[in-house]
């Protein structure tokens, strides 16, 4: 609306009134006390706030490139304290597989000297029943050899027979 | 050996002796001391004799010599 006004005067208005002299200074001073005023008023506060968020940005930016050197930090670390639980659970298993089989090896030495001691305990028993038994056959054998040969001397023992024996014997007996 | 006037000597047979036979126990026990003689008749000892007299013992029976074998054995 303004402009419109404006040009229809400036259209209306002759040449000569327009470029007078003292209307070009005016113009010009108004330039440069717009030109101060828009700098003042506007593009300094523009400047500053700009200069404000960039600073804020930058904040921003240095804050999230702390908190990002901060994680890799932590994964740096988390990776680390993983690895050596990866490493003490690997001893640790380690270990555990060698106890186990040191435990084995001794349960079977135990079991084989268990066996092998009952074997020879077996052994020996079987051993002394055989010598027991052995020495009871002997024993009824002489037994049964001497109700045997009393049986028979008993039988075919004449009273002549004693007689001569006993005469012998008193023969002996004399003679020592 | 030492005298034992007052013993008997105990022997031992398994059958009666004859009168011959008692003699000459009798002799040999008087060698060894004895007084008389006590007879005891013992089938079981199958033949021979045994005299005691006093604490000796002399076996010369059949069951004695049989009893020696098995103790061999």
């Amino acid at each position: 609306m303004l402009m419109t006004i404006f040009q229809s005067q400036l259209l209306a208005t002759p040449l000569d009134e327009i470029i007078d002299p003292s209307s070009i200074i005016f113009h010009l001073i108004a330039l440069v006390i717009l030109t101060v005023g828009l700098y003042l008023l506007l593009f300094k506060p523009v400047k500053k706030m700009v200069k404000q968020r960039q600073e804020k940005i930058r904040k921003i930016e240095k804050e999230n490139a702390d908190l990002n050197e901060e994680v890799k930090e932590m994964k740096s670390s988390i990776e680390l304290v993983l690895s050596d639980a990866k490493k003490e659970a690997a001893v640790i298993q380690e270990n555990a597989v060698k106890v186990a089989n040191q435990k084995a090896d001794d349960i079977v030495a135990s079991a084989r000297r268990q066996a092998k001691s009952m074997v020879e305990r077996t052994e020996q028993e079987m051993e002394e029943e055989y010598r027991k038994l052995q020495e009871d056959i002997e024993a009824q054998i002489a037994d049964v050899s001497l109700a045997v040969a009393e049986k028979v001397l008993g039988r075919k023992l004449t009273p002549e027979d004693d007689k001569k024996l006993i005469e012998e014997c008193l023969a002996k007996w004399s003679k020592e | 050996m030492a005298k034992r006037s007052d013993s008997l000597a105990k022997v031992t047979l398994a059958r009666e002796p004859d009168a011959e036979l008692r003699e000459k126990i009798s002799a040999f026990v008087r060698k060894r001391g004895c007084t008389g003689v006590c007879y005891t008749i013992d089938p079981k000892i199958v033949g021979g004799i045994i005299i005691g007299i006093g604490d000796t013992i002399l076996d010369g029976s059949v069951r004695g010599r049989l009893e020696h074998i098995k103790q061999s054995l």
